[in-house]
């Protein structure tokens, strides 16, 4: 994206840029973002630029597996963090990366009791400033556990905002379902007797995150038992992963993958 | 998108991050040329050495903050977890469990 804009008060030299993708910033703004690596460049003048700096949501917990019949579902990955603010810049280029979204945590199989791997960070986004901006994701939701003595599901994780549920043990035929993950709306929910917990929903803060819409949801937390949980709720990034069911049939289901962050920037036109 | 993992001087994952699919090599030399440091692609539809959608997998596994890049098997493989005993398997290039000799049901 290029874009040449009017002079700006109090400057001689015309605002000009490069760099992302055009966006509906708002009235009177206007507003690139970065869903990938790439450079925002400006060619001339200066700008007061608001960031929205978001890293990737992380993956949720492995499901944990027990013989005898006790399993445990993962916890929900959390939605990713971010960072927003302003800073005035002038003529230069600046790197911009984008944070991925974190695997998800290993399943636990074998003829032993066991619990599942935790799911990995959502990876780191910058702005590569003088100063760098950067936010990077918080651990994953926890795996659930399938032992004799604690065949609970794992927990969702809280992000830098809001905390994840806690998993449940059912009962010793069944096993224990995970907590939901935090979301960037709310905490994730615990789970309860009948069913994994529901990571939380995305931000929808549109008037004061630079009108970005919903995003970030958290991971939902998985199940005992067939039913899986399901990723981030209906956000498109920065969602949070999730938890890994504990019975498949005859395996244990590792958790899902966190969704990628992205990088915003507007600017009064 | 691709998907990139920067691994520091031990071959450890620190960062995984989004490339760009409208450069030519995916973000590959832009990652050089503006962050240095080492970067290795890496596909999040790869799992236990397969590929989600059945295309030719990558690198065994999806990179995650933690893994371990290891040059002679190119490969991604996952911290080894703290219980039990575990041994690499050269398929999945993921940890397996040592069975227990003795039943503990």
């Amino acid at each position: 994206m290029t874009g040449v804009l009017a002079g700006v008060v109090g400057s001689a030299v015309p605002f000009a840029y490069s760099g992302g993708t055009s966006y509906d910033a708002g009235v009177g703004y206007t507003g690139v973002y970065f869903n990938a690596n790439g450079t925002f460049s400006i060619l001339s003048g200066y700008k007061t630029i608001e960031y929205l700096i978001v890293s990737g949501g992380s993956g949720g917990g492995g499901g944990g597996r027990r013989t005898g019949g006790t399993w445990g579902g993962g916890g929900g990955g959390p939605a990713g963090n971010y960072i927003t603010g302003t800073t005035a810049i002038s003529a230069g280029d600046y790197g911009i990366t984008v944070g991925a979204g974190g695997g998800g945590g290993l399943a636990f199989n074998a003829s032993t009791n066991g619990t599942g791997s935790s799911g990995s960070a959502g990876g780191t986004s910058t702005w590569s400033l003088n100063t760098p901006l950067s936010i990077s994701g918080s651990t994953g939701g926890a795996g659930g556990s399938g032992s004799t003595s604690t065949f609970i599901g794992g927990s969702g994780r809280a992000n830098l905002f809001f905390t994840g549920g806690s998993g449940v043990a059912n009962s010793t035929s069944t096993g224990g379902h995970g907590g939901g993950g935090a979301g960037l709306g709310g905490n994730g929910s615990a789970a309860v007797i009948a069913s994994g917990g529901y990571g939380s929903g995305g931000a929808l803060n549109a008037g004061t995150m630079l009108n970005v819409g919903s995003f970030g949801g958290g991971g939902n937390g998985g199940v005992s038992t067939l039913a899986q949980g399901q990723g981030g709720i209906k956000t498109e990034w920065a969602s949070g992963g999730r938890g890994g069911t504990g019975n498949n049939g005859s395996v244990a289901l590792s958790g899902g993958s966190g969704l990628s962050g992205r990088v915003y920037l507007r600017w009064l036109t | 998108m691709s998907h990139w993992a920067q691994i520091d001087e031990n071959n450890i994952v620190i960062n995984v991050i989004v490339g760009n699919n409208d450069d030519p090599d995916e973000g590959y030399q832009w990652l050089l040329d503006n962050l240095g440091g080492r970067w290795i692609q890496t596909s999040i539809n790869t799992f236990a050495g397969e590929h989600l959608t059945g295309k030719t997998p990558m690198r065994y596994n999806y990179a995650g903050i933690g893994y371990t890049y290891d040059e002679t098997r190119d490969a991604f493989i996952p911290p080894k977890p703290d219980e039990y005993e575990w041994v690499l398997n050269e398929t999945t290039c993921q940890w397996d469990i040592v069975e227990p000799t003795t039943g503990e049901e």
